[in-house]
């Protein structure tokens, strides 16, 4: 009987992806794409609380033309009360050769539009950030459980091209909502969980658990892993073959050599002065240039959350979102040219986005103080994609007049999840993992390739 | 978005016109024979034909028919074929006595029998009962007729049939050091070998099972297994932390306990599911049991962990439809949903009732005390705010004499008798310009221009004007608020906060407001200092006059006093308890929550019940659930928890899918073992101890872990137990417990409230907070289950990432160094006999001589503590043979 994906991991024992094994058997058990990729990484930067589309990324003059009007149509059951529509505070103007319209809020991002997709058509159907970031990450909005994350599917798939990294890294200030069930393995075997590193530690050894050595020099640790490799070869010895022993003596000089490989990664220091001036000294900032440093060294999967709680969640004043803009602008406009000045855009995946847009109807109940907000909007929102096989310069779909619902070609995460999996060579009804029973995928029963998203 | 068929639907059942039978005996085949085969899965135009809401719903055209009016259904139309464009069905006229069914069928209301919508598919069919799982339990002959031989009968046949040569028995120091890992979760103690190695009697190994079964560690480990499968955990997941469980300890208590004391398993079962529905004599102090699921707060959780934990079936399988591979109908799901769904969560004070009364009474008066300072607080300080405010052009042109003249601020103070520290916020304020309103904008202007005292003045009066407009629009908006929210108490109610559409004054004229009043704030990432005026509850006492200021003191003093009072908290338990009015859970269409169908009446699994299934009648109809499940009839329970036995003795269960007997389950590769194992497990009297002997009794358990090459090459899984499975990796709690336990640090107390496992918590991990939202990082490396889920086995992953953690985790280095402390202390200065030591604590065994050289060799040039973290980073101290 072959032995299954999940025993050969189990024997071979490959802590970060696949990467102990031979290449022979990494295409034995999967981890070679289905198809020829576009897309060889992805980052995912995480704008947690909800991007307002009507004052980003979707230009809706209706608002300025009805503000304080109510929205045509049914009183619609926002999840708190809100009142009538709003316009925006920030002008629109269309940037580079495509035209795209982007608000002045984020000029930098902007500049960079044609090497963007502004999807203007994503729609969800929770109104509350648990479920709706779940649906984000994981594909499914459960209230309890826990599914496997988006970057755990695609490592299961692909396994990492790095020996001294997680081949899934979590780069993220504080604890988002759901914390690590946004990242979590679930019943995928826990090594594809992503790695939580913290991009506001201190110093770079804080930011992988147990990195460092507080008192023993490497010369020590030297000697003691010479010791150790004497020990278990007796015992290996002693015991006669056993496959699964092997590797656990692998996996120890893997660790030794990540100490002093891995923290040299978190060193932004390293990075010129003028590179890191563009990104900023603030926390996404950092957390975005990690993210460059780490695809860079071949991690596979990055996702960056903007920061601890959900900032992105305007309720009561839109003005927040400049605040917000102001500080991930920069960051996101940098990293897209810095990876295509590294030649690395191509084939890499940028996702940004987050798990729902805000009304276009002001927000206006008692939990306010200054009555400008919106509230949570899932039935239409944008998300930013770019690189990877992406084709750039176009807005794609399109919201109602009033940018509350996907209109035009409305897509879900399910359809994002099966495009970037396409995009990486997997087909989203192929990657699939027997648990409890049945074939579970990261799509469910959904999803749609969105051909017209492809370069 | 409001399903107009529900109401329909409520309107129609309380029809009663049209008799269940005509519509089943009628309607229904109609429908099948003549509709269903383009308008059920086909769902061609949109429409559907079996179930009412898909009817009522209709398709492209709208409503296939409105109850109580044939001649405006399209239905009637399109059958009667009087309908422009709607022939149906397209190939074949219905006859007249035909539209005549239907016609009086809609005529009398459209009744669809609640349960009628399921029947047909609940049937199961033959084949899909004709499988290994849902046959009786078999009485199985042990071979030779010696029960004491039976399993390795059973096994050795599979191996002489496929040519295998079983491994010779592994030595007795492999064998305690196996055998206490797996019973304790603990290493043997070096005298513990000792005396097992010097028993050369042939009752040696059945007394040291006897030992360690009767140990109270055993209880531990066992547990530890059963909370994977019950998803234990001491909180409840939530957004950003676990809400606490504080007393879920209890229940991880109460199942060491059960373990310990050999509690007959078909009890231990009705216990956990229904404890409180037994007459008291029965439930005895058993009452905690109902933390299997009070701990987890999710109706469908519930139905799929009881489906998988004691039978071994996918039930959550079938909640959005009938269960694709095992006999399992939709309805069965919601059947089961039903019991959960009426049931509510309640504690179960574990204090006499005055007790309770007492806390809650005191606690309550502090909340009460606590809110009136709360209210004098918030008055004085909206006064203070008013006092302030009128001195708004004085602080201007002071704080235009301070910065603009260089004068001294107290000076400055003092002579216009303003508040020394509200006038250095001015000077902080109009420093951090630009703001987010413009109405400073003009005294800007004015005063970087050098403007006269006189225009300062001016300027300042007219801006202090404004301010006290604003002031005033802002208190009637609030005012007229207040009276929407509907007084102080909707005001502080979140939800009517949440609901209510509020007025609200311009941004920028609240922009001056909140800089002039409001508390500070710190949202997510950006901060708000607090207003120019705003005093709060511990910044205000100095304002307050002598009898103000007494009466703070007082009410303050009365808080602590009332504080102090207040009783601990008196122990409950999380448990859960019957609906007064238990009610049928309704089958959701697709599983979506939003389309119900009909209700499904409460009852066990069709396939394990009698035909027809028969509904439960007392309360809930846990307890008939609970006693169904371990019913003789059902064959599923007693072979399901055989197999985990097996499994957790063997690395591996016979169904190698311990959770899923199904379909897409593996097959037993022993299953006549299983059906025997399954047999004397009831026989006598579900006792686990009994069946853990009669396993580790075996010969089969007893195998050496070696590889013969030639059984490696037919069977590399050891799929028919040529050998023993080695333990890869120690698991999370036995690795952390082995460090404690060879370092000499462990504290092996029980039972008890849970700690957080810092590094100076010596304590079992079993002990340790299990926390859902924030699992502990070190029992995460090493492949801890995810506590939110029912997990049937463990991963054994090994990486880099758990090598570093031998490498550098600072609990790792305490426990190498509690080690080297500990041979010093019980073998004296020389290291031979040290690293004797030392390998009898980790290894079981002697060193040879060549590991006592490299040993020696080491520690003349490094230190103890390296030596030790090294041994404790071995693969013979981190796996078991």
């Amino acid at each position: 009987m072959p032995l299954s994906r999940r025993d050969t991991l189990r024997i071979l024992g490959a802590g970060f992806g696949t990467v102990g094994l031979a290449d022979g058997l990494m295409s034995a058990s999967g981890s070679t794409p289905h198809f020829a990729p576009r897309a060889k990484r992805v980052i995912f930067l995480y704008l947690n609380g909800g991007l307002s589309h009507v004052d980003t990324f979707d230009p809706k003059p209706a608002l300025a033309k009805f503000d304080g009007q109510p929205m045509p149509g049914p009183k619609i059951k926002t999840d708190r009360a809100s009142g009538g529509l709003m316009k925006s505070p920030f002008e629109f103007r269309p940037y580079g050769e495509s035209g795209v319209e982007v608000s002045d809020i984020f000029p930098r991002v902007g500049s960079c539009i044609d090497d963007i997709l502004v999807v203007r058509s994503m729609w969800s159907e929770s109104v509350n950030h648990l479920p709706s970031m779940l649906m984000m990450n994981t594909g499914h909005a459960l209230r309890g459980g826990s599914r496997p994350s988006f970057g755990s599917w695609v490592v299961y798939g692909l396994g990492s091209e790095n020996r001294s990294l997680p081949g899934f890294v979590v780069l993220c200030p504080g604890t988002p909502v759901g914390a690590a069930r946004n990242w979590s393995s679930s019943f995928l075997p826990t090594e594809f969980q992503g790695a939580l590193l913290r991009n506001n530690a201190e110093t770079p050894d804080k930011v992988i658990q147990n990195i460092a050595n507080a008192t023993y020099s490497r010369d020590e640790q030297r000697r003691q892993l010479d010791l150790l490799d004497r020990i278990d070869s007796a015992f290996v010895r002693r015991v006669g073959f056993d496959p699964r022993l092997e590797s656990n003596i692998e996996a120890m000089e893997t660790a030794f050599r990540m100490q002093t490989e891995a923290p040299g990664i978190f060193d932004l220091g390293s990075e010129p002065k003028h590179v890191r001036e563009r990104y900023g000294d603030g926390e996404f900032g950092r957390g975005c240039l990690m993210a460059l440093r780490l695809a860079e060294a071949g991690v596979r999967v990055v996702q960056v959350y903007y920061g601890d709680g959900q900032p992105w969640d305007s309720h009561d004043d839109i003005m927040t979102q400049k605040d917000h803009a102001e500080r991930s602008d920069g960051p996101i406009a940098s990293l897209i040219e810095d990876l295509k000045l590294r030649g690395m855009l191509d084939d890499t995946l940028v996702i940004v986005g987050s798990e729902f847009g805000r009304t276009p109807m002001i927000q206006n109940s008692g939990t306010e103080k200054v009555g400008r907000g919106r509230d949570h909007n899932p039935p239409g929102y944008s998300i930013l994609l770019a690189g990877g096989g992406i084709r750039g310069g176009q807005a794609y779909g399109a919201t109602d007049d009033f940018g509350y619902q996907a209109a035009v070609n409305p897509v879900t995460p399910h359809d994002l999840h099966a495009t970037a999996l396409h995009l990486l060579g997997l087909d989203h009804t192929m990657l699939t993992y027997r648990y409890s029973g049945r074939d579970f995928r990261l799509t469910d029963v959904h999803g749609t390739v969105v051909q017209d998203w492809l370069a | 978005m409001r399903h107009p068929a529900i109401a329909v639907l409520f309107a129609v059942s309380s029809l009663s016109a049209a008799s269940p039978d005509f519509f089943e005996s009628k309607v229904r085949p109609l429908l099948a024979a003549k509709c269903y085969s383009c308008h059920s899965d086909s769902e061609m135009g949109g429409l559907r034909l079996d179930s009412l809401e898909r009817v009522l719903q209709g398709g492209t055209r709208g409503p296939a028919v409105i109850p109580g009016e044939p001649s405006s259904s399209l239905l009637l139309a399109a059958v009667r074929r009087t309908h422009d464009e709607l022939k149906m069905p397209p190939t074949e006229v219905l006859s007249e006595p035909e539209v005549a069914v239907l016609e009086e069928w809609i005529a009398d209301g459209a009744e669809w029998p609640a349960t009628g919508g399921s029947v047909a598919a609940a049937q199961i069919s033959p084949e899909a009962r004709d499988f290994w799982a849902f046959e009786a339990v078999r009485t199985q002959e042990a071979a030779g007729g010696d029960p004491a031989k039976a399993i390795d009968g059973f096994v050795n046949e599979g191996l002489r049939k496929a040519g295998l040569e079983a491994a010779p028995p592994a030595d007795k120091a492999t064998l305690i050091r196996r055998l206490s890992f797996d019973l304790l979760g603990l290493p043997p103690t070096p005298e513990e070998t000792a005396a097992f190695l010097a028993d050369n009697s042939a009752e040696a190994y059945e007394r040291l099972i006897d030992r360690l079964l009767s140990s109270p560690h055993y209880g531990e480990r066992l547990a530890r297994h059963w909370l994977d499968l019950a998803r234990y955990a001491d909180g409840q997941s939530a957004a950003y932390a676990d809400t606490p469980l504080p007393n879920a300890w209890r229940y991880r208590d109460w199942v060491i306990h059960a373990f310990n004391r050999d509690l007959p398993y078909d009890k231990f079962v009705v216990l956990q599911l229904a404890a409180d529905l037994l007459p008291e004599a029965e439930r005895g102090e058993n009452l905690a049991a109902l933390g299997f699921h009070a701990l987890r707060d999710r109706d469908d959780d519930r139905v799929d962990v009881t489906g998988r934990t004691f039978l071994g079936l996918t039930i959550g399988c079938a909640q959005c439809h009938d269960h694709k591979f095992d006999p399992i109908p939709q309805t069965d799901f919601y059947a089961m949903q039903g019991v959960f769904s009426s049931t509510e969560d309640h504690r179960y004070p574990l204090a006499p009732a005055e007790e309770v009364e007492a806390y809650d009474a005191a606690n309550q008066r502090v909340k009460e005390q606590r809110l009136a300072i709360d209210l004098f607080l918030e008055k004085e300080r909206d006064q203070l705010i008013d006092v302030l405010m009128q001195r708004t052009a004085d602080f201007l042109v002071a704080s235009y004499t301070v910065a603009y003249r260089g004068a001294n601020p107290q000076q400055v103070a003092d002579q216009a008798g303003l508040d020394r520290e509200t006038l250095d916020r001015w000077l902080a304020y109009l420093k951090a310009r630009p703001h987010e309103h413009p109405y400073l904008d003009d005294w800007y202007a004015l005063v970087d221009r050098g403007a006269s005292p006189d225009e300062a003045r001016q300027a300042a009066s007219d801006f202090q004007q404004l301010l006290l407009s604003i002031h005033l629009e802002k208190l009637a908006v609030d005012d007229r608020n207040y009276v929407k929210l509907g007084g102080a108490e909707g005001a502080r109610t979140q939800r009517t906060l949440l609901n209510t559409n509020l007025e609200f004054i311009e941004p920028v004229r609240y922009y001056l407001w909140r800089d002039m009043t409001a508390p500070p704030a710190k949202k997510r990432g950006l901060p708000f200092v607090g207003g120019v005026y705003h005093y709060g509850s511990d910044q205000i006492e100095r304002f307050l006059g002598g009898l103000w200021l007494h009466h703070l003191e007082v009410q303050k003093a009365e808080l602590a006093r009332l504080k102090e009072a207040v009783p601990p908290p008196y122990p409950f338990l999380h448990a859960y308890r019957d609906l007064k009015d238990p009610k049928d859970a309704r089958l959701a269409i697709r599983g979506d929550r939003k389309n119900l169908g009909p209700a499904v009446p409460r009852r066990f699994l069709t396939i394990l019940s009698g035909d027809p299934p028969k509904p439960f009648q007392q309360g809930s109809g846990r307890l008939e659930l609970a006693r169904a499940i371990v019913s003789p009839e059902n064959p599923l329970t007693a072979r399901v928890f055989a197999n985990r036995l097996w499994q957790w003795r063997f690395g591996r269960g016979i169904v190698t899918t311990p959770s899923n007997f199904g379909q897409l389950g593996e097959r037993p590769t022993h299953p006549e073992l299983l059906d025997w194992l399954a047999s004397e497990f009831v026989d006598s009297g579900w006792s686990v101890k009994e069946l853990d002997k009669t396993i580790l009794m075996s010969d089969a358990y007893r195998r050496s872990s070696t590889v013969l090459a030639a059984n490696f090459e037919a069977d590399p899984d050891n799929r028919l137990l040529w050998r023993f499975n080695p333990v890869q990796r120690l698991d999370a709690e036995t690795l952390r417990d082995a460090l404690l336990a060879v370092s000499g640090r462990i504290d092996l107390s029980r039972g008890g409230p849970p700690q957080d496992l810092a590094d100076e918590n010596v304590r079992r991990t079993l002990y340790g907070k299990v926390d859902r939202t924030n699992p502990d990082p070190s029992l995460d490396l090493f492949d801890f289950p995810d506590a939110k889920a029912h997990s049937p086995e463990r991963d054994v992953t090994v990486g880099p990432l758990q090598r570093l953690y031998y490498l550098n985790n600072p609990f790792f280095i305490q426990q190498s160094s509690a080690l080297a402390e500990r041979l010093a202390a019980d073998a004296g200065s020389g290291p031979d006999a040290r690293i004797r030591r030392a390998y009898q604590l980790l290894f079981s065994r002697k060193p040879d001589g060549a590991e006592l050289a490299a040993g020696r060799e080491y520690v003349g040039t490094d230190t103890w503590e390296r030596y030790c973290q090294v041994l404790l980073a071995s693969s013979e101290f981190l796996t078991v043979r």
